[in-house]
């Protein structure tokens, strides 16, 4: 009887542990049906619900760029305060080497842009950048009283005066200065990359139709009327309409300061 | 004699009640299209499929439909109502958060790259009149806060605060160096979508020939024909309207990379231009189309 209990129970536990080898041991049908399964999946195209989104952080600009428009912002309220005219700053940080001629480090496509707007008697000035480069950046929009901009471009006598002033015979002939209301500065990619700075009331010329026409090694001008000038540069041309050739830039560099040579910082730093 | 007493006192209530009720109507109609254009769009957002290769089907409709309003007022409150429509044409459009909203619209004729929320005609008033400009409106909408989002200005709005990333751009009538809003003008306030690709809209009618010249961050469109000279104000748009290239200022990235979500309020005064708007961005009820 005992025996007959045993094998009743026993011979379906053996069954069961035969049919769960068969179905969960090693190359089992469990395994088969995972392998299937997982085919499946793979096989599957991948489903999701619901458009991505896209989500926008403050528009800013690269470290590197801010410090350098903080500078020249600083160097141009030093040379509106100063009470010296006809005479030179650079704003160019010490010690940097951009790897381009311009004051400012390569802008980048897509990237910062500064313009300045006069506006009665101080200047805007509205940095772009974020996305595409074409957002506000509304932390870094800033009023500088006093400043009027101008450049050094706009006419061959312009800048024939002034290079014939500053960096030929010293002779003191016409206008050597623009005066302008508005100064824009960004990369520019058509043509020669690079750094350019645009005045949007020249129309297609002069300046507008150089690239990488802002080799300036970052000096300013300070004119007669209090002006503060940036320098737009051509690639050809020792002084022509759209600037001096960045050759006339570097003999700024190697001239200011220098006794006699007639170039003369608008402050120096034992002011 | 009381009868006709009561009979005129009865048509005189009619008449006024009347015109309360058309009022109020007619301004529940309006916000019930905003939000029935915002929800719609919402579901389009949230019910979007991507189906192994086919990517992003949208199947619910969209469900806009330009509304027309007037504008009265003195020149803050004029300012306050244009900049009001902005934000509420961004908050329809998911603010910015989806993408592909409109391109993937069937049925609109190739008029997809954007949507005209709003018409908009600013009326003479007496703290307004015909010789009167705004010249500030970007000043405006930098400075003043959007109502419904606490600490954020209208541009903020716009540019990062909720949603996706956006600018905003306005092409007016240009005075000194400002583009100004005048009364007895009507103006579009539209949303333009995101396409990372080049696109060369509306920027072949404004090369037409026409001198092109920037001003105030912000780029003067004289059109031989149309006699009204435009200014797209940068002040506002950041980057675009102050690039410039190859002797003209570089208005063509205004138009032709929609590579941000745009904002964008168009003075109507230019045949030539608003004629080009329209065959690209769509006007009217789009579940009708």
């Amino acid at each position: 009887m005992a025996v007959n209990k045993l094998v009743y129970y026993i011979i379906p536990l053996i069954v069961l542990g035969l049919i769960a080898w068969w179905q969960f041991g090693f190359g089992g049908l469990f395994e088969n049906l995972k392998g299937g399964v997982k085919g499946v999946i793979e096989m599957a195209p991948n489903v999701s619900i619901g458009a991505e989104e896209e989500l926008a952080t403050e528009p800013t600009i690269p470290r590197e760029h801010e410090e350098a428009i903080n500078n020249l912002v600083e160097t141009i309220e030093k040379m509106v305060t100063s009470p010296k005219k006809n005479c030179f700053l650079n704003y160019k940080l010490l010690g940097k080497n951009y790897g381009t001629n311009s004051g400012m480090p390569s802008l980048g496509e897509g990237g910062t842009t500064i313009s300045f707007q006069l506006k009665g008697d101080k200047t805007e000035m509205l940095i772009a950048g974020g996305a595409g480069g074409k957002q506000e950046v509304t932390r870094l929009r800033k009023e500088i009283a006093g400043f009027k901009p101008c450049v050094i471009a706009g006419s061959n006598e312009i800048t024939k005066n002034f290079f014939n002033r500053y960096l030929g015979q010293g002779q003191i002939l016409g206008d050597n200065y623009k005066p302008v209301s508005i100064i824009n500065i960004f990369y520019d990619t058509d043509g020669d990359n690079g750094n350019a700075i645009r005045v949007p009331e020249f129309g297609n010329e002069p300046v507008n139709d150089e690239g990488d026409n802002f080799e300036d090694e970052g000096w300013l001008f300070k004119a007669e009327d209090g002006s503060i000038c940036f320098f737009p540069t051509n690639k050809v041309m020792s002084a022509d309409d759209d600037g001096l050739v960045y050759g006339n830039i570097n003999q700024i560099n190697t001239k200011v300061g220098v006794v006699g040579s007639g170039l003369d910082y608008c402050y120096t730093w034992t002011e | 004699m009381g009868f006709v007493v009561t009979m005129i006192t009865v048509l005189i209530a009619f008449v006024l009640i009347a015109g309360v009720v058309f009022r109020f109507m007619s301004e529940t109609e309006s916000k019930e299209a905003e939000i029935l254009c915002q929800n719609s769009v919402v579901l389009r957002a949230a019910t979007s499929v991507s189906l192994g290769s086919l990517e992003d089907v949208k199947a619910a409709p969209i469900l806009c439909k330009t509304i027309d309003q007037k504008i009265k007022g003195n020149k803050n409150e004029v300012k306050k109502e244009l900049a009001d429509m902005m934000a509420r044409c961004w908050w329809m459009f998911n603010e910015g958060r989806t993408p592909n909203l409109l391109s993937s619209l069937p049925g609109l004729g190739g008029k997809n790259k954007g949507f005209v929320c709003y018409t908009a005609i600013v009326e003479e008033s007496k703290d307004f009149k015909g010789s009167d400009s705004i010249t500030d409106f970007d000043v405006f909408l930098r400075d003043k806060s959007y109502p419904k989002m606490k600490n954020t200005t209208y541009l903020q709005y716009i540019q990062y605060r909720s949603g996706g990333p956006g600018r905003i751009t306005m092409i007016l009538p240009q005075e000194g160096n400002s583009g100004v809003i005048k009364p007895n003008r009507a103006f579009e306030i539209a949303f333009i979508e995101k396409k990372s690709d080049s696109n060369a809209w509306i920027s072949t009618v404004l090369m037409g020939g026409g001198a092109v010249v920037g001003v105030a961050g912000a780029i003067v469109l004289a059109l031989p024909t149309g006699g009204t000279s435009l200014i797209a104000v940068g002040a506002v748009i950041g980057g675009v309207a102050l690039a410039g290239t190859g002797g003209v200022i570089e208005y063509q990235k205004l138009f032709e990379e929609r590579d941000v979500n745009t904002i964008m309020v168009l003075d109507m005064s230019n045949n030539e231009i608003v004629n080009e708007f329209h065959k690209n961005v769509f006007m009217g009820d789009i579940a009708s189309e």
